[in-house]
């Protein structure tokens, strides 16, 4: 499974379509994700000027190597299947 | 004590049958709460979704061990394919074939819920509905062709698992009204602007 090999470079997205937000993805991966006040994820901690981040607009939310494998469960547990990771290790190589 | 020296795999059959009733009902009110977003207390909402499914893997293989006990001890004439093609056991055809269509139902369930990423949510979740058959079509299994199925302690028994599920349904029903009341609420006052915008 190629899956399984840490990533160089993990990208979270999310169909905002089936998103409905429950939150899960939330919970499983508080150092990438937070929720706004419908329960919708955001990226996690205040940007500069102290607000939430907005989610990036093109490439997805990057996620750290530490939080890939919880990254990747958040994935599988999305209850609308909202969630994708984008891990882009072999193009590197 | 006699009854099961003289016969250990009928009382472990119609024991599992019992444990199996409450935990079918466990994993159909988790299930619910799932479907919900719910959070039980302090309980996460991804731990109930693990709950929910652990619970169901465990029923499976309670599942296996209650038809296994049947069919090998033979005090009923159930055969293996019987536990599985409803309607063919020579010893209560409806009841035990109630039986065996909730086993073939639980069976597709979980088989679709480990394939759900490759399924794709839709065809998962028209699979999934069938849970909501497969719970009456257990228990009313349990009834007819249980040793024990009239029995007060177990009617009683089949009471409160209704109650608790009936409860889960009612929780979720509120739930849902409560939050579009919310949606209604703050929707026309709130600015449309992205989610997570300075308020």
């Amino acid at each position: 499974m190629s899956g399984r090999r840490p990533a160089a470079d993990a990208r979270l997205t999310v169909d905002w379509t089936a998103c409905e937000g429950r939150g899960v993805c939330a919970e499983l991966l508080p150092e990438v994700l937070t929720t706004d006040p419908w329960g919708y994820p955001l990226p996690a901690g205040p940007g500069p000027d102290g607000t939430p981040r907005p989610w990036p607009r093109r490439d997805g939310l990057p996620v750290a190597p530490a939080s890939v494998a919880d990254a990747r469960r958040a994935v599988r547990m999305c209850p609308r299947l909202a969630l994708r990771l984008e891990e882009d290790a072999r193009r590197r190589a | 004590m006699d009854l099961i020296a003289a016969s250990p795999l009928w009382v472990l059959a119609r024991a599992t049958g019992v444990v199996l009733l409450v935990l079918l009902t466990l994993v159909l009110s988790l299930g619910v709460a799932t479907s919900a977003g719910l959070r039980l207390a302090r309980v996460p909402r991804f731990a109930v979704q693990l709950l929910h499914r652990d619970a169901a893997l465990l029923a499976l293989a309670l599942l296996v061990v209650h038809v296994g006990t049947v069919v090998a001890d033979g005090y009923v004439d159930v055969g293996p394919l019987a536990a599985l093609v409803p309607f063919t056991s020579g010893y209560a055809p409806v009841w035990v074939g109630l039986g065996a269509l909730a086993l073939d139902l639980l069976l597709a369930l979980v088989v679709t819920s480990l394939l759900r990423a490759r399924l794709g949510q839709r065809a998962w979740r028209a699979v999934h509905l069938l849970a909501y058959a497969t719970w009456p079509l257990a228990v009313v299994h349990g009834l007819g062709a249980g040793t024990d199925g009239t029995s007060p302690w177990l009617l009683g028994l089949d009471a409160a698992c209704a109650a608790l599920l009936l409860a889960a349904l009612g929780v979720r029903t509120a739930t849902r009204a409560a939050r579009r009341a919310e949606a209604d609420a703050t929707a026309p006052r709130r600015p449309l602007t992205p989610a997570g915008a300075p308020r």
